[in-house]
C-alpha cells in the first residue's frame, strides 16, 4: 500500500473527540437544521416539536434495530415494515375503535411483534438462514398475513389511544418523553446487563464470547425478539397517531430504521452500540424532511439531501480502525 | 488462496468444486419448472420460453451485479432504487436529450467507482453507504419522471422484442451469460482476483495486488449490471417509473444465496446465480398458473425462499454448530 494511501487509511478527517463520539454528529447536525429553520419559520420551536412527534417512532423501532445490529455484521432486521403494519392493523381491529379494548389492543400488538421476531430467530438459528434473508422472507409472510386478514383497509384507532399520542408536556410530545425513558433504560440494559454485554461481546466476536460462556443463543433470541417487541409497539402506537392503519405504514422504516442508527454512531460491523445518537439521528432525519417542506422542496429533493446527509455523516465518522 | 501463481490443477479443482455448488440452484430452478411445464404444456414453445424468461432478464441482469458486489464480501442496498433510476434516464431524458442521457450513466458508473474506493479508503460497510445512496437515487428518479411514464425509444424495445431463429432470445441470453461469467469468475486473473479479495483481503494485499483497485474496478462493474437490468427493465415495460424495481435489491440478495453464494464473499457460482434469478421470477409465473390468490403469492415467494436456503444450509452443515 502507497504512504498516501496509509495515511488517508489511519487518519480521521475530524478532531478526535468527534471522531470518538460519533453520535454528537447527529445532534450538531439538529442544531444546524433547527438554525436553518428558524431563519425560514415564525414558529421554529413548532417544526421542532412536530418533528420529535415522528420521530418517536423511528426511535422505538431504531432501538430494536440497534439491538440486532449490535450482534455483529450480517445481523440487520429486514422484517420491521411489516411488523409494524401487521401488529397495527391487528391491534387496531382487536380494539374495535373503543377504548375499553385498548389494554388489550397493546398485548395484542405486542405479543404479534413479539412472535414475529421469535420466528425470525428459529429461522436463524435453526434454519441456518442468514439473519437478512431470514427478516426478509418473514417480512414477506408477515405482509400477505395483513393483506389475507386486513385487506389492508384503514382501521380506525379508538379516540383514547388517540388522545394519548398526541398528548403534549411542556410543549413537547408526551410519547417522545416516554421513548427518551425508554432509550435511556436500553443505554442502562446495553451497559450493564449481562444480556446487553452479552450482545456487545458476540458483536465484537461471536467464538471468542462463546468460549467465553456468553449464552449466544439466549441473547440473539431475545435480541430478535425485542426488535419485533419495539416493532409491534411502534406499529399500534403510529397507527393511532397517523389516524389508522394501512398496509404500507411502516415502508419507511425499512432503511431509515438502519440509517438512524448507523448515523447515531452504532457500528454496523456490531459490538459497539450507542443509543443517544438514535434520537439525535431521528430528529435529524424528520428535521431535513421538515425543513424541505417549509423552503417548498419536493419530494425529489428530500430524497436527495437525506442520502447526501447520511452518506456525509458516515463518511465523516468512518474512521481506519479494523470494522471487519 | 494462492494468487500470484495460476497452476492449472487449481482451476481444475475450482471448476469441480463450482459443479458440486451449481446442484442446489439446478434442483430448485426443475422443481419450479417442472410443474410450469405440467400445468401449461404450451409454455415449452418459442413463444412460450420467450414470454417466460423475458421478464428474467433484468433480474439476471440486477443480480449479476449484487453477485460481483457480494463475491467481494460486500452489498449494494442501492441496486432496485439504481435500476428505477435508469429506466427514468433511458425513457425520459434520453428521448429529449441523449447526450445528457449518457452522460448521467456515465456519471452513475464514475460514482459506483468513487465508492467502491472511499468504502476501501474510509474502511466503511457498504451496506450504510449504499442505503444513503438509495435515497440519493430515488430522489433524482423522482426529479427526472415523478410518476410512471415516459418514452422508451424504439430500439431499445424492439431489441428485448428480438426474434432470433430457433432458440429465444431470453434463453440464448441466460446461456450466453451464465457461460460469459463462468469465464470471468473461473478462467481469467480477474476473477481470482474477485474472489481473493472476498475470501481473504489481507492475503491479496500481500501477494502485491491492489485491493483499492479490485474494489472499485468490481464496484463500476456493479454499476453497469445495473444500468443494463435497468435498460431492458424500460425496453420490456415500456415505461420510466421511479419505484418500479424497489424490491429488486432484495430479490437479488435472494437470488445470489439461491444460486450458491454467501454473505461473506469468496464464493460464487455464475451458473448458479443465472439459475438463481430465473428461480425467483418463475416463482411468480408458477403460482399465477396455480390460480394462487395475489395477495398470497409474496407470502409464497417468501416461503420458497426459506425452503430453499434451509435445505441449502442443512446440506451445507458439517455437523458442528454454525453460528450465523
Amino acid at each position: 500500500m502507497s504512504n498516501g494511501v496509509n495515511l488517508l487509511y489511519k487518519k480521521s478527517l475530524v478532531p478526535n473527540t468527534l471522531a470518538k463520539s460519533r453520535w454528537l454528529w447527529s445532534y450538531i447536525g439538529v442544531i444546524i437544521l433547527y438554525i436553518l429553520v428558524s431563519t425560514v419559520s415564525d414558529s421554529p420551536f413548532q417544526t421542532f416539536s412536530a418533528s420529535i412527534s415522528f420521530s418517536t417512532f423511528l426511535i422505538l423501532v431504531g432501538l430494536g434495530q440497534m439491538l440486532v445490529i449490535t450482534n455483529g455484521p450480517g445481523n440487520i432486521d429486514l422484517s420491521i415494515p411489516y411488523t409494524i403494519a401487521f401488529a397495527g392493523s391487528f391491534s387496531l381491529k382487536v380494539i374495535g375503535g373503543t377504548n375499553e379494548g385498548i389494554i388489550l389492543g397493546l398485548v395484542v400488538a405486542i405479543a404479534s411483534g413479539m412472535a414475529v421476531g421469535m420466528f425470525n430467530f428459529a429461522l436463524i438459528r435453526f434454519g441456518l438462514i442468514p439473519p437478512m434473508v431470514a427478516t426478509l422472507a418473514s417480512s414477506f409472510i408477515v405482509r400477505t398475513l395483513t393483506i389475507v386478514f386486513f385487506r389492508g383497509m384503514l382501521i380506525k384507532p379508538p379516540p383514547g389511544l388517540e388522545r394519548f399520542v398526541n398528548t403534549k408536556l411542556l410543549g413537547l410530545p408526551l410519547l417522545f418523553l416516554l421513548t427518551v425513558f425508554l432509550a435511556v433504560f436500553m443505554h442502562f440494559i446495553l451497559n450493564r446487563t449481562t444480556y446487553g454485554r452479552g450482545i456487545q461481546a458476540i458483536g465484537q466476536n461471536t467464538k471468542a464470547a462463546y468460549l467465553a460462556s456468553v449464552k449466544v443463543d439466549r441473547c440473539k433470541f431475545i435480541t430478535y425478539t425485542l426488535s419485533g417487541l419495539f416493532a409491534g409497539l411502534a406499529g399500534i402506537l403510529l397507527a393511532s397517531f397517523t389516524g389508522g392503519a394501512t398496509l404500507g405504514m411502516g415502508g419507511d422504516y425499512q432503511s431509515n430504521s438502519i440509517a438512524v442508527v448507523v448515523v447515531g454512531g452504532t457500528s454496523i460491523a456490531g459490538g459497539d452500540s450507542n443509543v443517544q445518537g438514535i434520537i439525535g439521528a431521528s430528529i435529524l432525519l424528520y428535521l431535513i424532511t421538515n425543513f424541505m417542506n417549509i423552503i417548498g422542496l419536493g419530494v425529489g429533493f428530500r430524497n436527495i439531501i437525506t442520502g447526501i446527509v447520511i452518506v456525509g455523516i458516515i463518511l465523516a465518522t468512518g474512521r481506519g480502525k479494523g470494522a471487519r | 488462496m494462492d494468487t500470484q501463481t495460476i497452476k492449472p490443477e487449481l482451476l481444475k479443482g475450482q471448476s469441480r468444486k463450482m459443479s458440486k455448488d451449481i446442484l442446489m440452484p439446478l434442483v430448485s430452478i426443475i422443481l419450479v419448472s417442472v410443474p410450469i411445464v405440467i400445468l401449461k404444456p404450451r409454455v415449452m414453445s418459442y413463444m412460450g420460453i420467450y414470454l417466460l424468461l423475458n421478464m428474467a432478464i433484468p433480474m439476471v441482469l440486477v443480480t449479476i451485479a449484487q453477485m460481483f458486489a457480494m463475491t467481494i464480501g460486500e452489498i449494494d442496498f442501492s441496486l432496485g432504487n439504481l435500476v428505477s433510476l435508469v429506466t427514468c434516464i433511458v425513457g425520459t431524458v434520453f428521448p429529449k436529450n441523449p447526450g445528457l442521457a449518457i452522460a448521467m450513466l456515465a456519471s452513475i458508473i464514475a460514482i459506483y467507482m468513487i465508492i467502491g474506493a472511499l468504502l476501501y479508503l474510509r474502511n466503511l460497510q457498504s451496506i450504510v453507504v449504499t442505503i444513503g445512496m438509495s435515497f440519493i437515487w430515488l430522489g433524482l428518479a423522482i426529479l427526472i419522471q415523478p410518476s410512471p411514464g415516459g418514452n422508451v425509444p424504439q430500439i431499445i424495445v424492439s431489441f428485448m422484442q428480438m426474434k432470433t431463429p430457433f432458440i429465444p432470445m431470453p434463453l440464448i441470453f441466460m446461456i450466453v451469460m451464465a457461460f460469459l461469467l463462468f469465464l470471468i469468475l473461473f478462467r481469467t486473473n480477474f476473477g481470482i482476483l474477485l474472489r481473493g479479495v472476498g475470501g481473504n483481503k489481507r492475503a491479496v494485499e500481500q501477494s502485491g495486488h491492489s485491493v483499492l483497485k479490485t474494489q472499485m474496478f468490481v464496484f463500476g462493474i456493479v454499476g453497469l449490471f445495473g444500468i443494463l437490468s435497468g435498460t431492458a427493465l424500460a425496453g420490456i415495460t415500456t415505461s420510466a417509473d421511479p419505484k418500479i424495481a424497489q424490491n429488486y435489491t432484495l430479490i437479488a440478495v435472494a437470488s445470489v444465496l439461491l444460486g450458491g453464494g454467501s454473505f461473506a464473499g469468496g464464493t460464487v457460482s455464475g451458473v448458479g446465480v443465472v439459475l438463481g434469478a430465473c428461480t425467483m421470477t418463475l416463482v411468480g409465473t408458477l403460482l399465477t398458473f396455480l390460480k394462487i390468490s395475489p395477495d398470497w403469492q409474496i407470502g409464497t415467494q417468501g416461503m420458497i425462499i426459506l425452503v430453499v436456503l434451509f435445505i441449502n444450509s442443512q446440506l451445507k452443515k458439517s455437523g458442528r454448530v454454525r453460528y450465523v
